[in-house]
């Protein structure tokens, strides 16, 4: 769960949940007057805040840049070494760190830590960092395309579910703007896609309605099921709805 | 009798259908199978008169793109698309002022 690496004290932004930093007081309260711990909380909460994904990513693609691209890189590798033994000593140090972690998410994000349980955080350790800093010419890639001047070109077209994501539908992850539909279908495409792609890991079975299905739903009296009947067959999507372990629905109001 | 001979007025190339909008308002249209759907979207968003980028046309919860075809949709006589419009969170609360 690392962004970026605390070695170099320079460059601590966004600090790695097993941090030797973090890992020196996995358990304390919330209350110390210790400078350290509230360092320390803080660097968490920023994590946290970071950790909210792809909202967020403006600001984690501002804490990168920071990172001069050289020290990253052996950071990086560094980082590699001592988490691999970290993942040995997290075994048996997985309880504490999930009461640590459920402390952390107290000011703000408890639905995140509720959905990760002990497995899930070994699991997350294992498979290594899921957040990288990015190099230089990804940085570059962002910044143009969240450019006003990239409005109408297609940055992205999802084959599978036929979403093209424009330069301007992408203005809406912005600071201050509203979601539009379009990032919110792809994104639970993308969602979909993660969990066929890896049954092991995410082993819920799962299904997104996208956010016209409410609208499409409650059109007329009541519930329409006549409207919707030919949303779910078993031909289209390949399973039968009835064997999903989560049915997500979502809808803008 | 009648209805025998209306039936070879239309081509088997050729199905009707029907667009729904969010406001439970039809529009029928008969399309070639082979031909793109561009034309049948702009003659749509022509007749609501809103930009055909306004639209986002679904066929039972899949979004159709204005290159494909019929064929390749497996489209079928008296089926029915859906035009939907830009969402937007937070539209309530604009409204609200």
């Amino acid at each position: 769960m690392a962004i970026v690496p605390n070695n170099c004290n320079r460059n601590r932004t966004i600090s790695f949940r097993h941090s030797p930093v973090l890992k020196a007081r996995p358990d304390k309260p919330v209350s110390s007057s210790c400078s350290n711990t509230t360092r320390t909380s803080s660097l968490r909460q920023e994590f946290h805040a970071s950790c909210k994904g792809f909202l967020r990513f403006k600001l984690w693609v501002r804490a990168s840049v920071s990172l001069k691209k050289k020290a990253a890189r052996c950071l990086r590798d560094d980082h590699k070494d001592s988490q691999s033994q970290q993942v040995v000593q997290d075994d048996d140090r997985n309880e504490e760190h999930s009461s640590s972690t459920n402390w952390g998410f107290k000011n703000g994000n408890n639905f995140l830590v509720s959905s990760i349980d002990k497995k899930k955080l070994v699991e997350i350790s294992v498979y290594g960092e899921p957040f990288l800093p990015l190099k230089e010419e990804e940085v570059a890639q962002v910044k143009s395309a969240f450019s006003r001047s990239n409005g109408m070109k297609i940055l992205v077209s999802h084959k599978k579910s036929n979403i093209d994501i424009s330069g301007d539908t992408l203005q809406c992850l912005m600071p201050n703007q509203w979601l539009n539909d379009e990032v919110i279908n792809l994104y639970l495409e993308l969602l979909k896609e993660r969990e066929t792609r890896d049954p092991q890991k995410y082993f819920f079975k799962c299904h997104f309605f996208n956010t016209f299905f409410y609208i499409k739903l409650v059109s007329g009296s009541g519930y329409n099921y006549k409207a919707v009947s030919k949303w779910t067959t078993k031909r289209k999507l390949g399973y039968a709805l009835i064997d999903c372990d989560i049915v997500r629905f979502s809808f803008f109001c | 009798m009648s209805a025998a001979d209306k039936k070879p007025l239309i081509p088997s190339s050729h199905i009707t259908v029907k667009i729904k909008s969010q406001d439970d308002i039809c529009v029928y249209y008969r399309i070639k199978k082979d031909v793109e759907l561009r034309a049948m979207m702009q003659a749509y968003s022509d007749k609501v008169g809103v930009e055909m980028s306004a639209f986002k046309f679904h066929l039972d919860g899949i979004r159709i793109k204005p290159n494909q075809t019929p064929n390749e949709l497996e489209l079928e006589d008296g089926d029915e698309i859906d035009a939907f419009v830009y969402q937007i969170a937070g539209f309530s609360l604009y409204h609200r002022h």
